[in-house]
């Protein structure tokens, strides 16, 4: 097994855009149960497909406030991949919605409109996908063949994810966040052909464990 | 409102996110039917009671049955052998040929029906066939009872097979 790395400017952008991004503060005397609706879009999938990413996710989330401390949220995504091997050109297509639910968390106290949050989510996607080779697979002792061309294979991946990031208000009614994710596969379900490259809203699909992240564009309903 | 940490974390997260990505191809990716051999013991009603490990004396020869396929060419000394399995067939049909020191041969034909299952780990990794064996048997020139012991062949090397051979 090997693995592609590259260097990750992340944490740095991330202290730069907690000290430096603006948020004009505000000060709140007193919280309330229901202090905030929000939706929002995340742009981190469509962006890494822009930058040549094999897949791409599109994803929309609503969220409650509750006294600016927890924040149950729902999200709505789909997410597609056309992936063919590096070292070979066996192929696999995969596209399906997806969900989580979940809970964040506001650690800062201070209402100003700056947020570090952590949470939790269950995510769910059902699925079907495609897997091809351009060449048949060959017998070499008997000497047969055949092609390989495995369609509308389905399958479900459930799993959960802890969630760690940072909002901050842009703009009146409109912030902009990051968040860091963890993301553990709880349960498969695929064919017994073979497993799709990547699962909608979970990732890539090599390893029960593994890391994504989002940058969210918030619109809060509920403030002026 | 800064834009400019916007812009930065939006590359960031795009390093981030594409960094982690790795090819998982098994290092043992061979699928192949692992045979045993044993002498055959028998109670006084003839009932296999099973035996001990044996290494054979005379050379095996494996070939495909009407092809002029050698799988195998004149193994000896050896407790188990390990054979390819048909990608696509319902049943394979394999002639062992046993010759002794003498150049004397026996011929045992070993039939199998299985069921056959693509196997597919990543985009980058080659496709297998696996098998499950549905049933097994032979002649009984030098071949007392075969037994599956494993039906399923995958890239695991586990024993398939037992050949329990005559004693006499």
């Amino acid at each position: 097994m090997y693995k592609v790395g590259r260097i990750r400017l992340f944490v740095m952008a991330a202290m730069l855009s907690l000290f430096v991004g603006g948020a004009r503060a505000q000060q709140y005397a007193q919280r309330h149960l229901l202090d905030g609706v929000a939706v929002g879009v995340d742009l981190a999938g469509t962006t890494m497909h822009i930058l040549g990413s094999d897949w791409m996710q599109m994803e929309a989330f609503a969220r409650l406030n509750l006294y600016d401390k927890y924040f149950p949220i729902v999200e709505l995504g789909y997410g597609q991949a056309d992936h063919e091997g590096s070292e070979l050109d066996n192929r696999c297509e995969i596209k399906a919605p997806y969900f989580r639910i979940g809970m964040d968390y506001n650690f800062i106290k201070k209402h100003e409109g700056n947020r570090l949050f952590g949470g939790l989510r269950y995510g769910f996607s059902a699925y079907e996908y495609d897997l091809d080779s351009p060449v048949p697979l060959a017998d070499p002792v008997w000497k047969t063949e055949q092609p390989f061309v495995q369609h509308d294979l389905s399958g479900n991946t459930h799993w959960a994810e802890a969630v760690f990031g940072l909002e901050t208000r842009l703009w009146r009614f409109i912030s902009v966040g990051w968040d860091l994710r963890l993301k553990l596969r709880v349960s498969q379900k695929n064919s017994e052909i073979g497993k799709p490259w990547y699962v909608p809203g979970m990732g890539l699909n090599d390893s029960s464990l593994n890391f994504g992240g989002s940058f969210k564009v918030v619109f809060d309903l509920t403030r002026k | 409102m800064r834009i400019t940490p916007v812009i930065l974390l939006l590359i960031a997260l795009a390093t981030l996110m594409s960094s982690c990505e790795s090819v998982s191809c098994p290092l043992n990716n061979t699928v192949e039917s692992v045979y045993g051999f044993y002498s055959s013991t028998r109670d006084e009603s003839g009932n296999l009671l099973g035996g001990a490990a044996v290494s054979i004396g005379d050379s095996l020869t494996v070939s495909v049955a009407g092809m002029d396929t050698i799988l195998v060419n004149r193994l000896i000394n050896k407790s188990s052998v390990s054979l390819p399995v048909s990608f696509y067939a319902d049943v394979d049909t394999l002639v062992f040929k046993f010759t002794d020191a003498e150049g004397v041969s026996a011929f045992d034909t070993v039939r199998m029906a299985k069921n056959n299952t693509l196997h597919f780990d990543d985009p980058s990794c080659s496709i297998h066939m696996f098998h499950e064996v549905l049933s097994v048997e032979s002649t009984h020139q030098l071949i007392d009872t075969i037994i599956v012991v494993n039906p399923y062949i995958n890239y695991d090397g586990l024993e398939n097979f037992q050949i329990y051979f005559f004693t006499e």
